[in-house]
């Protein structure tokens, strides 16, 4: 799976405060599809007002859960990320028109879905290798297609079951049953337990 | 019966300074009126037909309407460029102005300045949010400067660290201009919320994004008025639930802190 963001996140310092930035949220997830369909047979349209919305969803999600993060810091990044991922699917901003069917790839299967992940997982993996050091590798399942059907048709029931799917493409335990909370979280729940039992 | 008022006057002879406010205001009233004012075949006759009498109003809208189509193209040059001066000017004092800053007691001089700023930055937002039929009046923006100078200056305890923003305060001020009257639907609106709530809503959402900003450049103030229009609208429902629940003004301040660092320009 291509995540081309990454190298211009990385160039950017304190990524989890900037993307808390409606205006750099905008002007990267733009940016993250104009690397994704590069100019050719593809084109691309982002409904601002659609965006804006996501964002909006995503910031009451993100501050409504912060305190969290001193939990688990490296799973609430985790958790956000998911949570971005799940309002973008909700809104769904991005619409993409192809001519061509060259591949049986990501982003020829579910175009603007595969856009959605790449900006959302090359945000979380940037800040946790800004945060923690950490360089996480993407499994290789991330290039099935069944994967993609599989996660296209889960995620048109329920836009919050993108949450463990990221969980699953950053290495994180996913929670399946209750995605949206995050203090139910396996991660959450293990360090709560432990700091209880001490 | 009552005697009827023809026009809102200043309640007390204290505030008679604020009486230009209330002449400019039932000036608006009238031109406005004139504006929207359609007159019927009964009343106004067929135009090149003699079907009079016409009523004072009628002949009033024709004068009206036809100076208006004669001086129209020389007007809106002197308007677009006389009046966007003036409203510039009023929008710079916009943002330190207000009552988010920490400066107690308030100096008099800001009365003048909150007014006419906000003014100018509602007649923005009503364009923007294509309420062009509502009257924005000054009058009230100045009573309600007038009661929140008294709350402020009896309580200026509470206040955050010097330099800090004051949200609450914010919120006060805009629930209280919405209560105001300052702006005036010409029918009776029945959709929540109602456009007046959308449009304070966005004008203390720009006054606090401002009041984290350090750029309170005209260019900065137009387009932290225009965010915050597009914002609220994306917000309706919590802006319908903040204006009728039980405490709109803790609501509104905690919405502000929710929205108004991710939209401030770093």
């Amino acid at each position: 799976m291509r995540l081309p963001m990454v190298a211009e996140l990385n160039g950017e310092s304190d990524l989890r405060h900037r993307i808390r930035d409606l205006r750099f949220f905008e002007e990267s997830f733009r940016k993250n599809v104009q690397l994704t369909f590069p100019e050719g047979a593809t084109r691309s349209k982002t409904d601002q007002a659609r965006l804006r919305s996501s964002f909006l969803a995503w910031l009451e999600s993100f501050q409504a859960n912060r305190h969290l993060a001193s939990i688990d810091r490296k799973d609430f990044i985790c958790f956000s990320a998911g949570s971005m991922l799940a309002e973008l699917f909700r809104h769904d901003p991005l619409s993409v028109s192809s001519e061509t069917q060259s591949s049986e790839s990501a982003t020829t299967i579910w175009p603007e879905g595969s856009a959605y992940v790449s900006y959302c997982l090359g945000v979380a993996l940037t800040v946790l290798e800004q945060e923690f050091q950490l360089s996480a590798e993407i499994p290789e399942y991330a290039n099935d297609p069944r994967i993609w059907q599989s996660f296209k048709e889960n995620v048109q029931d329920n836009p919050d079951l993108a949450i463990p799917f990221l969980d699953m493409l950053l290495g994180q335990s996913p929670n399946w049953n209750e995605p949206s909370t995050a203090e139910n979280r396996p991660a959450v729940k293990a360090k709560s337990t432990r700091a209880l039992s001490t | 019966m009552p005697k009827q008022q023809r026009f809102p006057l200043p309640p007390t002879v204290d505030d008679l300074s604020a009486a230009p406010l209330v002449v400019k205001d039932a000036l608006r009233g009238i031109r406005l009126k004139l504006r929207n004012f359609v007159p019927n075949s009964d009343e106004f006759g067929q135009i090149g037909q003699s079907r009079l009498p016409l009523s004072p109003l009628a002949i009033a809208t024709a004068l009206f309407n036809e100076t208006r189509k004669i001086s129209l193209l020389g007007e809106d040059i002197a308007r677009d460029v006389l009046f966007r001066h003036r409203d510039e000017a009023r929008l710079t004092a916009f943002a330190r102005s207000g009552f988010g800053s920490n400066v107690s007691p308030m100096p008099e001089h800001q009365r003048h300045d909150f007014v006419s700023s906000r003014y100018a930055a509602l007649k923005i937002l009503t364009r923007q949010l294509g309420a062009n039929e509502l009257l924005i009046l000054e009058q009230p923006i100045d009573m309600t400067y007038l009661t929140l100078l008294g709350r402020i200056s009896g309580n200026s305890s509470g206040f955050p660290a010097q330099n800090a923003i004051n949200f609450d305060r914010i919120a006060s001020s805009i629930v209280a201009l919405e209560k105001s009257g300052a702006l005036s639907s010409p029918k009776l609106e029945t959709q929540v919320p109602r456009l007046g709530q959308l449009i304070f809503a966005a004008l203390g959402l720009a006054e606090t994004i401002l009041a984290l900003s350090t750029n309170h450049s005209v260019e900065s103030t137009l387009a932290a008025l225009n965010l915050a229009a597009d914002v609220i609208v994306l917000r309706k429902p919590s802006i319908a639930a903040i204006f009728e629940g039980f405490d709109p003004e803790a609501q509104l301040s905690a919405e502000y802190r929710l929205l108004a660092p991710p939209l401030t320009e770093a």
